[in-house]
């Protein structure tokens, strides 16, 4: 038998002191011995009284919440993702790819692009993807201007300032025209600032403030549309959130 | 349901209650360990200290309880990790790390005059961390060495030579020079 394990069998009261002086002598356990009788004395050492401790304890506890009102939290909290989520996924999918679709074989197939934005675009402080809302309009301003010259956003906006008087058309042209598109036309070109101008305010202050509301869109669209400011100004931002 | 070695069916039960807000049978188990845990954190601080992180460790024990699973560790060794941090925070934030410097500076206090054991004290703090910690459950929180193979998730025989190993560290540190 080792050492160790003649020792284990002492401390178990298998073994007493003088059989293990005789198996391994004074020199090879009496240190031991001595270690292990200080190391229990610590063990007596006197500790405070637990029901006074226990006094002064009870009353710093700080609250739990019972289980059920932690359960009701995170369901609370799935509720209000849900709630937030949910249409803004579905406002991003109708607003998204088929929508371009749908617009694109509008333009190849009518005179007017069938209006298919959610009701929501047209109002001036709608998140719409900056992208579409700063290209499309101009999109549709030049198809109109190039496929169909003779219609009345040329005719009433442009020769002013920029079709020479020699080469207007004359005016009877532009007497029929202009009865039987300017309302429509006009009113869309109209839409079509209304709609770009005011957005494009609304987000180019989203992105100087570097709105942390934003989404991945508008972030986007700050950087191609302001580089220095947007961009930076959300990315800079970033990290103290995170921290 | 696992249930650990050294602990008894009323400890699981004081446990249970506790996991789920009783604060009666967090007291019972508070008195229980309260002790022991002292002993552990005098080993390392000055009396008053030591009676705080003794508090400090029954406070984020009872903070936690909701997030212990009983499955994974024996509670007695849930509470002695987060006693053992407790202290260690502690003594790193307190200049008065070294035990006998109370002896100076607080004569009165009850727990000191015990040189032997304070020299003892200190020279376990010498010892590599998994002896130490051997010794700290085994002596100074007074678990059987089945309770701290339990513990620790160690074999009974592998604490057994831990043991005999830091007690020969001991033995030299201790030795007359």
């Amino acid at each position: 038998m080792s050492v160790d394990e003649d020792l284990t069998r002492w401390e178990a009261g298998a073994l007493t002191v003088d059989d293990l002086m005789a198996r391994h002598g004074e020199a090879g356990v009496g240190g031991l011995l001595g270690a292990h009788r200080h190391l229990s004395q610590l063990t007596d050492t006197p500790t405070p009284d637990p029901h006074v401790a226990w006094t002064r304890v009870v009353t710093a506890l700080p609250p739990r919440a019972p289980r059920w009102a932690r359960v009701r939290k995170l369901i609370a909290g799935g509720v209000a993702v849900g709630v937030i989520g949910v249409p803004s996924m579905a406002f991003a999918a109708s607003s998204g790819p088929l929508h371009d679709v749908v617009q694109h074989l509008g333009t190849l197939f009518g005179d007017d692009p069938p209006d298919l934005a959610p009701p929501g675009d047209r109002g001036p402080g709608v998140a719409r993807p900056v992208q579409r809302e700063r290209s499309e309009p101009r999109n549709a301003t030049t198809t109109s201007t190039s496929v169909t010259p003779d219609t009345a956003p040329v005719a009433v906006v442009e020769p002013a300032t920029t079709v020479p008087p020699s080469e207007a058309p004359g005016p009877g042209e532009q007497s029929d025209e202009p009865d039987a598109n300017a309302p429509a036309p006009d009113s869309d070109d109209s839409q079509g600032e209304d709609e770009s101008e005011p957005t494009t305010v609304t987000t180019a202050e989203d992105e100087d403030h570097g709105d942390g509301g934003g989404d991945g869109e508008s972030v986007t669209a700050t950087t191609t549309a302001d580089d220095e400011h947007g961009g930076h100004g959300d990315r800079s931002s970033a990290p103290p959130d995170e921290s | 349901m696992v249930r650990h070695a050294h602990e008894d069916d009323g400890e699981r039960a004081l446990v249970d209650r506790a996991r789920a807000g009783d604060v009666d049978a967090f007291g019972q188990l508070f008195r229980s360990h309260h002790p022991r845990v002292y002993r552990l954190a005098r080993a390392r601080l000055p009396h008053e200290l030591a009676e705080d992180a003794a508090a400090e460790t029954f406070t984020r024990a009872w903070k936690g309880l909701p997030r212990y699973k009983p499955t994974a560790a024996p509670f007695v060794g849930w509470l002695y990790g987060i006693a053992r941090h407790v202290v260690i925070d502690m003594a790193r934030a307190s200049a008065r790390t070294d035990l006998t410097a109370d002896v100076v500076l607080d004569p009165h206090d009850p727990w000191l005059g015990r040189d032997d054991l304070l020299a003892l004290a200190d020279a376990v703090r010498i010892l590599p961390d998994e002896q130490r910690i051997v010794i700290e459950l085994k002596f100074l929180a007074g678990l059987t060495n089945d309770e701290v193979a339990a513990v620790l998730h160690k074999q009974p025989g592998a604490v057994n030579a831990q043991q005999w190993r830091a007690l020969r560290a001991l033995e030299r540190a201790l030795e007359p020079r």
